[in-house]
């Protein structure tokens, strides 16, 4: 990444990460802790201090501060471009992905749902020009809104393009548009015409036609807000060639989907940490709540959770580098597996902390909230299991 | 190793304990039938007319103001007569059986469960004053939430007994040996005087009254648990902070403070003294010769045992409130070119889904089976005193009862005939049954939230779709009335472990 170069030809982020020759194989590598030094300090510095505004529904002007003072340190900038061609870069995305989601996974998400929407430009833009992309006027950073719980044809069903003229319009809606409300543009799935074809769409967010809702109150991931947006014929570029969204966004989810499960990997070490530091100092029956077996017996699971996961992300990585493009199916479940698990640690981590943890002055259930939510990422987890068969069989 | 080598014989589960439901087979009145239809049916209408079309709403405007206090739907519940309906005729409730209240507790529970805890929690206060068996304190408290009924200023009753370091260990008199709690009742001429604060008590902010237990000696809580009745008001009790929950929002868990509080003597549900008394009279007229340790642990148990399966009728609502959203999703929702519900996959989450809450539901129904024939329910369950209750005009209750249930000797009897009466064996069953219930149905009632969130992908995380709600009221009840953890060893300590005496629970 250089200093002054930006997503795509836009003013460019200072560029914190600028130099890192990012060696994913190289463990404990100089650069991997630079980048990892990094994403702590913001985590800390940044959302720690300001968790009760980023929390806060609906979203606070604070997250926008935030979000820039990312895009600043190039964290919007890992993982899609032309330097991220290899796992160097996707071991550097995880950890920092990984270390932002530990504090809060909702900040962690709105990186993830901009550099995948990024990833699917790259995809589609494979040696052709790629759309330019500015930031709207008086707002930086320059982010991709995208809907990242769906798959595109699931996005798409209620949004249709027509040809006018020379241009494509859009008509219809869209569900969860995640950073719709911060972004400059959005990268829209949509159905053509009558044909049961998708293509993927950019079009400005915010323009002639375009209407948005209220932020959408989820579950969790507050910091990554969503809304739902009617659209009357606005005019929107193509994305790469028409009818092959599912492709692009295929080929971006076996890229990605480590750096996914690197979020998730965040939110269950986060769990993970607190309920071993509560274990040692709470005391139950005379004692600290670490030496009950059953405690100590949670405490292990939640462990080997995470192990589980971080070796899955590493072997998911290894793949990258040994065979390309082929590691689509380890990276696939690699995510697969950390959802289901991320969901069971973070309820485990309440469960230690016992009523302490449900109440809001401890992260626990932010991250159950959080670790839930996650679930959907990058679309239905049923349909994207019986996917995963689709490739084996 | 072999089989042989590990030697031994195999242990066989007791037979009263596998068949609770067929000892209660001709056991119990007919009558309940029909009385728990008209609970349910009168439940589903208040669910219908008032839990539904609020719960949302209510749930959405305490995440923006977590302080907010519904007194709105509290003077609703009231209005709907939901606070005496399981009050007995004797003290001017309803009189519906006891057994129905977890089925009423699900129907609300399956729309919202926090609002399903503004009532529910006030029956764990009416339980926790009944285990006292002080018949003049119930017949105080309980005409006060009926007049409150009458004249539209809603009497709820609370537990007071967590302790900001003293949760799982106030739940089990073994644990409670070792606890570090700090709230005292000093006696003192004509009463105690209370100082110490609770924390996470239900309904705090709501109730009239809280039963509150401290303890006389920090040192040894086991020896001396003191119950009192509180009434807000009082000089030297106050409020403290509102929590700031995940889930169950409706339903406020405040903070209770309490400094040189004089609560007198008439309001001392009961205290060491009393219960060495007992100790001494069960020793000379041959009963079953507790010590104030175990009365101690009995009123803890009759307290849990009907408290839990109320627990395993929130978690049977919060499973099935999951479950209809889900079903109604995937009946509405396409999914590659057909219906959800037609899919194979689908049908076969919904069906493990069903199962869960029918499952959670018997284990609660089993529960209530025990209660009925060994625990609290069972003085009322009888058929005798239950078609009594049952025939008796009210007058003869509000008028020609009323200078008995004052007398101090009616508290004696009703107590030897229930402390007394109730073998150790009865309380294991009765306990144990709750544990079980209580763990089981709530485990069900997470999975199933986490099912259908899995079912519905990014609908689910939607507020407006109730599910995601559903997940966050769900945990809650993995961890009051005793954690799970905290269930799965009382259950083995109960049903298990009374065949092995060398076996120690809680003390690894």
């Amino acid at each position: 990444m250089e200093d002054g170069k930006n997503l795509r030809g836009g003013p460019g982020p200072k560029g914190m990460l600028k130099g890192v020759a990012w060696n994913m194989f190289s463990e404990g590598s100089e650069q991997l802790r630079l980048a990892e030094r990094l994403a702590k300090e913001f985590a800390r510095g940044e959302l720690e201090r300001r968790k009760e505004e980023l929390e806060s529904f609906p979203p606070r002007p604070g997250l926008r501060e935030v979000l820039a003072r990312a895009w600043e340190l190039g964290f919007f900038s890992l993982g899609h471009g032309e330097e991220a061609g290899d796992g160097e870069s996707l071991a550097v995305l995880c950890a920092v992905l990984k270390n932002v989601a530990a504090v809060d996974a909702g900040f962690a998400a709105a990186l993830f749902t901009h550099i995948f929407a990024c990833r699917i430009l790259d995809e589609a833009g494979r040696g052709k020009a790629k759309p330019p992309l500015k930031p709207r006027e008086g707002s930086r950073p320059c982010l991709v809104a995208f809907p990242v719980f769906d798959r595109p044809v699931e996005a798409a069903k209620g949004l249709r393009a027509e040809r006018c003229g020379g241009d494509w319009r859009l008509r219809g809606e869209v569900e969860l548009l995640v950073l719709g409300a911060l972004a400059s543009y959005a990268l829209l799935p949509a159905f053509l015409g009558d044909e049961e074809m998708v293509a993927f769409f950019l079009c400005p967010v915010g323009g002639e036609g375009w209407r948005q809702g209220p932020p959408v109150m989820g579950l969790g991931l507050r910091s990554c807000p969503a809304v739902d947006i009617a659209l009357q014929d606005v005019v929107a570029d193509p994305v790469g060639e028409l009818g092959m969204a599912e492709e692009y966004f295929g080929r971006a989810e076996s890229w990605l989907s480590p750096a996914a499960a690197a979020l998730c990997l965040g939110v269950m070490e986060g769990a993970w940490e607190e309920a071993a530091e509560y274990a040692r100092q709470r005391v139950q029956g005379g004692r600290e709540i670490i030496k009950w077996s059953e405690v100590r017996m949670m405490l292990s699971s939640m462990a080997l959770a995470c192990q589980t996961v971080r070796m899955l992300i590493g072997q998911a990585t290894r793949e990258l580098g040994e065979m390309g493009e082929g590691f689509g199916l380890s990276s696939r479940a690699c995510l697969l597996v950390a959802q289901d698990l991320v969901r069971e640690v973070t309820s485990d981590g309440i469960q230690v902390l016992g009523g302490i943890g449900y109440m809001k002055d401890r992260g626990q259930e932010k991250r159950f909230r959080d670790g839930h939510h996650l679930l959907s990422l990058l679309g239905s987890h049923p349909l994207r299991r019986l996917e995963f068969l689709g490739q084996l069989l | 190793m072999t089989r042989e080598d590990v030697g031994g014989e195999i242990w066989q589960p007791n037979l009263e304990d596998m068949t609770v439901s067929l000892q209660a087979l001709g056991r119990l009145p007919r009558g309940m039938v029909k009385e728990t239809r008209k609970a349910l049916d009168h439940a589903r209408r208040f669910v219908d007319e008032v839990v539904r079309p609020r719960a949302l709403e209510l749930d959405r405007l305490l995440q923006e103001d977590p302080l907010h206090l519904p007194w709105d739907l509290v003077e609703e519940a009231n209005r709907w007569g939901l606070y005496t309906m399981f009050l007995p005729r004797l003290f001017g409730g309803k009189g519906y059986n006891l057994p129905a209240l977890s089925y009423v507790l699900e129907e609300l529970a399956s729309a919202c469960t926090g609002i399903a805890n503004l009532v529910g929690v006030h029956y764990l206060g009416v339980a926790t004053l009944t285990a006292s068996w002080n018949v003049r304190l119930m017949n105080r408290i309980m005409r006060e939430t009926v007049e409150g009924e009458r004249n539209g200023r809603p009497c709820l009753i609370s537990l007071a007994i967590t302790e900001p370091e003293a949760g799982t260990d106030v739940e089990e008199v073994e644990l409670l040996k070792r606890a570090r709690v700090t709230c005292r009742a000093e006696r003192v001429r004509g009463g105690y005087v209370v100082n110490g604060r609770k924390i996470f008590i239900s309904n705090g902010h709501l109730s009239t009254w809280h039963m509150l237990v401290a303890y006389e000696d920090l040192e040894h809580p086991e020896k001396g648990t003191v119950m009192l009745a509180v009434r807000t008001g009082t000089k030297g009790f106050s409020f403290g902070r509102v929590e700031h929950k995940m889930g169950q929002k409706a339903c406020p868990a405040s903070e209770l403070v309490f400094e040189d509080c004089f609560i007198p003597d008439e309001n001392v549900c009961f205290d060491p003294s009393y219960l060495r008394k007992m100790e001494r009279a069960s020793s000379y007229l041959g009963g079953l010769r507790r010590d104030l340790e175990g009365y101690t642990a009995q009123v803890i148990h009759y307290v849990v045992s009907t408290s839990r399966a109320g627990v395993g009728g929130f978690a049977t609502g919060v499973a099935r409130g999951a479950f209809q959203e889900a079903l109604r999703f995937a009946l509405q929702t396409e999914l590659g070119g057909r219906r959800l519900i037609e899919h194979e996959w689908a049908r076969c989450v919904l069906a493990e889904m069903y199962k869960n809450v029918a499952l959670a539901r018997l284990s609660y129904v089993e529960t209530n089976y025990a209660n009925s024939l060994y625990g609290m329910f069972r003085i009322l369950l009888w058929k005798p005193t239950y078609y009594l209750m049952k025939l008796m005009p009210q007058v003869f209750f509000d008028r020609v009862l009323q200078p008995v249930l004052r007398w101090e000797g009616t508290t004696h009897l009703f107590r030897w005939l229930m402390m007394e009466g109730q073998k150790d064996e009865e309380i294991q069953r009765t306990s144990g049954w709750a544990s079980l219930s209580k763990f089981a149905a709530s485990d069900f009632g997470l999975r199933n939230c986490q099912l259908a969130l899995e079912l519905m992908g990014r609908s689910g995380v939607r507020h407006e779709m109730a599910v995601e709600k559903h997940l966050r009221d769900s945990k809650l009840l993995q961890i009051y009335e005793g954690t799970n953890q905290l269930n799965r060893l009382n259950l083995f300590h109960c049903l298990v472990a009374r065949d092995f005496p060398e076996l120690r629970t809680f003390d690894e």
